[in-house]
Parts: structure tokens; sequence; C-alpha cells
């Protein structure tokens, strides 16, 4: 029984949860997502309308296929006023198309500072977040 | 000056209380600031039913299309709004060299913890000490465009602005809240420079 527990707690410590108590870290969850099938880079080195910024300072901002496959494949769900409100967003952003084992596809994106959006073919939009996400023109993980 | 009940709720006409319990945080122990949003959808009611799910988060008020003025958590306690501080020495000229030294390596997380050592005003209001208003008005991008990257928010439109203003007037002059610690959310977290950009107060 006690050993039931722990597996319990311990499996419940493993998912994907954030939230440090600081108001600053969004609540996170598992996306469920079916394993990748194809992956398409569409734009890199985008800078977003909304900047001040020069239009290209973005230029250097560029993922690799497998860096986009791993964000996807690792990187949690947050409420969309969390993705809007408590993350920080970055005008520098690449984004392109994937496809999934079960025939639904989407259009992802990914900004520098890890936050991600993708907007699946079956109509729902997902905020996606990747602390941990490691990618060369990603800035070093947080302490 | 405004009348606050018991429960931190704004007694006025022109303020409609639409509470929402599970947005609300900790004790706020002194307002020392406000930070002016908009919220990235297109209605009121979207945002207001947003907030009646656990875990969800939102500011203290909503200000609809129409200029209504929801008070949606109590002003005695905290809301998640701000996310994390940006340093103000570096927008005001006066970081030290220490203070320089520390951040220049780019690092968001050590950025907000090292801010949140200082008061405001050597920081800029936090989570902890201030009000958060939402203007609803929605991130709009181009065919195709995802909004969450390339959205700009669309324009705080005259009766926005109109309640904006008397409200902050009121919440500044109630709490003692000097102007200059008034904020677009821009200013204080990195945010989409588009957010609250026509917010006039």
């Amino acid at each position: 029984m006690v050993i039931a527990s722990l597996i319990l707690a311990l499996a419940a410590s493993g998912s994907p949860t954030a939230d440090d108590g600081s108001g600053t870290e969004p609540k996170m969850s598992k996306t469920h997502l079916p394993p990748i099938s194809t992956i398409t880079i569409r734009n890199s080195g985008t800078t977003s309308p909304a900047s001040s910024e020069p239009a290209n300072q973005c230029t250097d901002f560029k993922l690799s296929y497998q860096e986009v496959r791993e964000y996807i494949r690792k990187a949690s769900q947050v409420t969309e006023h969390d993705y809007l409100h408590l993350l920080d967003w970055s005008p520098c952003h690449a984004s392109g198309e994937v496809s999934f084992n079960h025939g639904v596809t989407g259009i992802w994106a990914i900004q520098q500072y890890r936050a991600g959006s993708l907007k699946l073919s079956d109509g729902r939009t997902l905020y996606l977040y990747c602390p941990q996400c490691q990618a060369t023109a990603f800035p070093n993980p947080d302490e | 000056m405004l009348h606050v009940n018991r429960n931190g709720h704004i007694l006025n006409a022109r303020v409609r209380l639409a509470a929402r319990p599970l947005i609300e945080r900790d004790i706020l122990h002194r307002i020392r600031g406000i930070i002016v949003h908009q919220t990235g959808g297109t209605s009121g009611s979207s945002s207001l039913s947003s907030y009646t799910v656990k875990n969800a988060n939102g500011a203290h008020f909503l200000i609809d299309k129409d200029g209504t003025i929801y008070q949606t958590a109590s002003l005695f306690r905290q809301t998640w709004h701000v996310g994390r501080l940006r340093a103000r020495c570096i927008a005001e000229y006066r970081c030290t060299p220490t203070e320089l030294y520390a951040l220049r390596r780019f690092n968001p997380k050590a950025e907000h913890r090292m801010e949140m050592a200082k008061n405001v005003p050597q920081r800029y209001p936090a989570n902890e000490d201030s009000v958060g208003i939402e203007i609803v008005g929605a991130a709009v991008a181009g065919k195709g465009q995802n909004p969450a990257e390339q959205g700009v928010y669309e324009i705080v439109n005259a009766q926005q602005n109109a309640s904006l203003r008397w409200l902050i007037a009121e919440l500044t002059s109630t709490f003692g809240i000097p102007m200059t610690e008034i904020f677009r959310h821009p200013v204080v977290s990195r945010k989409n420079p588009t957010e609250a950009r026509s917010a006039l107060w």
C-alpha cells in the first residue's frame, strides 16, 4: 500500500506542472499529441510585425528539423491567458507545418524564448511552453 | 475617492462586480502600482468565462468593448497578471556596475529574482504589489498567421479609454499610488509591444 502510494506520488511529481508559486510560471499540462510523422520549416528568422525593432533583427533565429521535432514532442500546454501574460514574448520566431501519425496536421510556431503555438487541423489551437528544450538559437535555459 | 467594502470590492455605479474568486491568490498587502493589459481575446464574456476554471489567471478589472468596468478580483488579493519583471534600472539608465554585471547574460528568471529583491520604485510593480486592469482587445494577425506570434493588438477605443482614465484616477487617489507607477504590460515584462499601446490615462 505504501509502495503504491509512493509510486503514485512520484508519477504525479513527474507530470509537467511548473507553477513555482511566484505567479510567473504557468501551470503546464501534457499535450497528448500522437507521434510526429513529418515536419516542414516554412519560415525561419522571422520578425513579428508587432516588433518596433528592425525587420532583420531575428535573422539569426533558426531551428533545425530535429530541434523543432524535439520541441513539439517535449513541450507542455499552457492556457492562452498564461501564454499572453506570464510567458516572455520574443519578436523572433520560426514556423512551419507538422503532421501526426493519426492524420491530424498543424501549423507550428516557436518563439526564441521557448513559447510556441500549434494550430491543428481539428480546429484546436494549443499554446506551448518548453523551458527544458534545447536549441542552438534558444538562450541558455533558466537556472 | 472609492468606497471599498470589506471584501475588497468597489461600491460605485460605474463598476460592476463580476467576482471570479478562482483568479485570486495571496493577500495584497499594499498597492504600489497599476499594470494595464489587453486580453488578446475578442470579447469580455470570453475572458470572464475563462476566469471560472481551476488554475485560471486574470487581473482585478476588465474593461469591455463598450467601456463597462467589471471588477473580477478583490483589491485585497493578488492576481497573477504580470510575469517576469524586466530590470527597471536599464530602462531608466541607472544600473550600478554590479547590476550591469549581473545582467550581462540573458537570463529572465535571474533578472526577475534580482528585481524582486528590490522595492518599488527601484523595480517595477509585480504581482505582489500591483493591481491589473485588462482591456478587451484581440491580437490581430494576417491570413494564415498565428496571432500568438504575429498579432498586433487592436486599438483601445474611446469608451474603453474613458473608463480606464476614470478607474486609474480613482484608484490612484484612493490608494495613494503615484502616477509614475502606472505601466503598460510590455514596459514591465517582455511582451508583445503593441499590447495596450493605445491605452490612455
